[in-house]
């Protein structure tokens, strides 16, 4: 199996495996029970909350354990949408985001707030144009939403430009970004950014699934999305999942012993450029932004099916993703790529390949000889 | 006392049915117990015209898995074609009225907390040795009821519900009475064979043919990589649903992409799909010979889309040699969404799958094939080489309710 789809979830690393398992198997006590087993529980996990909030240059105070992505952006919403369902006002969203804030999005509009929606560049990159001139004729905007980096193109969003837009025309708005493909792959500086929320997910950074953070700037005004036992100093009720905590810090330990995320992401490079080079005599189109990351390759064949493509190569053990919302009664293809601006029939034909360090050259020749044949197949290219 | 909580089974059209009557009761009564005999032991018999589950229920059993047990069957019994109507009922020794009564108390205290109010008792005896007739037992009992429960009233036109009591081998007393899914039992007609697709339709219809004492054998026709082998999974996963109601379903899955290809490679555009579908049926048309299935059926509906107007049926009826049976031809989509919904089928249709449907079709299709075009447009194909060729890839699963599973070198029965 050739795994080209890192951007849908990871292999959980070997040592992280490791401390998960010896930590079920000895460490299995509540961590707010009162004898010292407990507390030592509690100090591993405030010690990974540390080192987390190093990593992401924040303070520790400023990070929630969540189970994952989904839960921190419902977390983010909850702050805007419960605090003012009496007077509902404006949040602005990307509409090339992930599912999770269209969901939302939606279900503010339907409680009653209007909806500032911004799209896509051509290029992939969020359209702050757009978003400036709607901020520009709106005065109640509550919350800005973005996505920092594409999950379905990599493209980045220059987060100064969207904090300057906010400050300049909605001082009062608050800027929730999902973080999740950014994460190892960007330096951040939360601190620094001037954004209030945050949301990242463990299963993309080789940790497991069902762990997530949720970067919240100003903890005291913070409303519990969850509520029940008061754990987290009542930010995140639920049992602190100590192991699935620990395995987050380790992953991040991990990537961090393994060099610096520029000298990783040139690596990448080197590979991306590699099987782009491998494609060169089959005619295909690449969806790239200028500020892009080298993780993520959204390339199109022009009148092919993504999905029949995709099961083509899983028949070869190349597992990719068809970034399409793969629904068989629509033809549309993925709303990212229509909020880019390209039509139902292009959005449909594109996949989604997904490097990361784990994958070498000798992977991407079979992955190439693979991709050669399933064309072949499909005569999208003669044999 | 002893007490026992069966479930009493009424028919309708089977009753009709003269003569046969006794071979369409064998037929419901097998069907049952082939439905419930992987859960647990029960007993199923004739008696009085009528036919009773009885769970076998045992001293160990704790009061949640005897009720289980009951519901089990009931739940079944509710699938089961052929029912006309269903009641869990309390089967009592035979005793006085006097000593009757905590039990019809209780099923009253139910009904109670239901919100009914008001009722009538019917008994019915024929056990003529039993000390009150009819009319006596029901004064008796309704006049016991009122003392007991004073904020019940006897409403004798249009009572809340209606309390029955019969006195037989043993007395047996209920008041609720749950409608069946009617119908033929499955095997009383012959076997069809259903072209399943994946969508919503071919489930539906399937079910209706069961209705009509069917048993189903499906056939899918998958195009991998065109399809994925989710979709695949999905119609089995239909199939499966439908046997809930049918029994089992032999399913059949063609692999279907080398003459796809082939028909895509030589077939002008707009007949693509019809070309498709005809071939789909001389497929399904001689492995339903093979089958011992005399009919075919499939889920079409009328003007639904491009290939299921007058003149694209003609076409495909014309390349098979036995009745199709469509019995969604005069529905629309909402009626059959909520046939889908009522037997569950609908969740699984939807899964967001492509079908053999949706991938190969034409953005313009013709809606009204001339014969003679179709003809031409196959002139190329060689017809005889192709149908083989499907013949020889097919693998069949065996569906059932709680399992399915691959049957390696099918012999159909």
């Amino acid at each position: 199996m050739i795994y080209l789809d890192h951007c849908a979830s990871t292999r959980v690393y070997d040592e992280v495996i490791d401390l998960v398992s010896e930590n079920l198997r000895s460490c299995y006590v509540n961590p707010s029970s009162l004898y010292q087993l407990a507390a030592d529980a509690q100090s591993e996990i405030e010690a990974a909350r540390d080192f987390l909030s190093q990593d992401l240059h924040c303070a520790s105070q400023n990070l929630v354990f969540t189970s994952g992505a989904t839960e921190s952006v419902n977390s983010a919403y909850f702050q805007v949408m419960h605090k003012h369902y009496r007077n509902p006002a404006q949040i602005a969203y990307c509409t090339g985001a992930h599912a999770v804030s269209l969901a939302l999005a939606k279900r503010a509009e339907a409680e009653g707030f209007q909806l500032l929606p911004y799209a896509l560049k051509r290029d992939a990159s969020p359209d702050l144009e757009s978003l400036e001139s709607q901020l520009k004729s709106s005065s109640q905007v509550l919350l800005i939403d973005a996505i920092l980096v594409n999950n379905e193109t990599g493209a980045v969003l220059d987060l100064d430009a969207l904090v300057a837009l906010r400050d300049r025309y909605a001082p009062r708005a608050l800027i929730h970004v999902d973080c999740v493909q950014a994460w190892g792959k960007l330096d951040l500086y939360l601190d620094r950014s001037g954004i209030d929320f945050a949301s990242f997910a463990g299963h993309k950074i080789h940790a497991p699934k069902g762990v997530g953070l949720l970067y919240v700037k100003n903890p005291q005004r913070f409303k519990a999305f969850i509520v029940g036992g008061g754990q987290q100093h009542n930010r995140r009720s639920g049992t602190e999942n100590h192991p699935l905590v620990l395995a987050l810090a380790k992953a991040v330990e991990i990537r961090q012993r393994a060099g610096t995320i520029e000298a990783q992401n040139a690596e990448i490079a080197s590979l991306r450029h590699y099987f782009l080079a491998g494609l060169r005599d089959i005619p295909h189109r690449v969806h790239a932004a200028k500020l892009q990351i080298p993780q993520i390759l959204n390339i199109a064949f022009p009148g092919l099916r993504a999905e029949t493509l995709l099961h083509c190569l899983e028949r070869e053990g190349i597992l990719v993703s068809s970034s399409s919302a793969c629904h068989a009664s629509d033809r549309q293809g993925s709303h990212v790529l229509r909020a880019m601006g390209l039509s139902d029939e292009e959005a449909s034909a594109s996949i989604r390949l997904s490097f990361s360090r784990e994958n070498s050259c000798e992977e991407l020749d079979s992955a190439l000889a693979a991709f050669k044949r399933s064309l072949e197949f499909l005569k999208y290219i003669a044999d | 006392m002893e007490t026992e909580e069966v479930i009493l089974l009424r028919f309708g059209e089977i009753a009709l049915k003269g003569l046969n009557r006794h071979r369409f009761e064998e037929q419901l009564i097998r069907n049952l117990a082939a439905q419930v005999k992987h859960h647990g032991r029960y007993e199923i018999q004739k008696r009085d015209g009528r036919v009773y589950i009885e769970p076998q229920y045992s001293e160990e059993m704790t009061l949640n898995q005897r009720r289980d047990l009951l519901e089990f069957a009931i739940d079944k019994a509710k699938k089961c074609f052929g029912v006309v109507s269903l009641s869990p009922v309390l089967k009592l020794t035979k005793s006085s009225i006097e000593d009757l009564m905590p039990y019809v108390c209780e099923l009253c205290e139910k009904e109670l907390r239901r919100g009914r109010r008001s009722f009538k008792v019917e008994a019915k005896r024929s056990d003529k040795s039993y000390p009150q007739n009819s009319p006596e037992i029901a004064a008796a009992v309704g006049e016991m009821i009122l003392d007991a429960h004073p904020e019940l009233h006897v409403d004798v036109h249009e009572p809340d519900f209606i309390l029955w009591i019969e006195v037989r081998d043993r007395i047996y007393i209920y008041s609720e009475i749950i409608a069946g899914p009617r119908g033929l039992p499955v095997g009383t007609s012959a076997k069809t064979m259903v072209l399943l697709s994946g969508g919503i339709d071919s489930p539906v219809a399937a079910y209706m043919m069961a209705s009509r004492g069917c048993p189903i054998e499906a056939i899918y026709f998958h195009t991998f990589p065109y399809t994925s082998d989710r979709a695949r999974d999905k119609v089995l996963k239909l199939a499966q649903i439908v046997s809930e109601y049918s029994g089992p379903i032999v399913a059949h899955v063609v692999d279907f992409t080398d003459i796809q290809l082939k028909i895509n490679e030589s077939c002008p555009e707009d007949l693509l799909t019809i070309v498709m579908r005809r071939m789909m049926m001389r497929i399904a048309d001689r492995y339903a010979e093979f089958c011992n299935c005399p009919s075919l059926l499939t889920g079409e509906s009328l003007g639904q889309v491009a290939s299921q107007t007058t003149e694209a049926i003609a076409a495909s009826n014309e390349v098979s040699s036995r009745p199709i049976f469509r019995p969604l031809i005069g529905l629309d989509k909402d009626q059959t969404i909520e046939i889908a919904r009522r037997i569950g089928s609908f969740e699984t249709s939807i899964l967001p799958y492509e079908d053999c449907c949706t991938v190969f079709v034409a953005k313009h299709p013709s809606t009204r094939p001339q014969i003679e075009k179709v003809h031409r447009a196959e002139a190329e194909l060689d017809i005889e080489a192709l149908v083989e060729m499907g013949l020889a890839k097919i693998s069949s699963y065996s569906v059932r309710s709680h399992k399915v599973s691959e049957i390696s070198n099918y012999r159909p029965r």
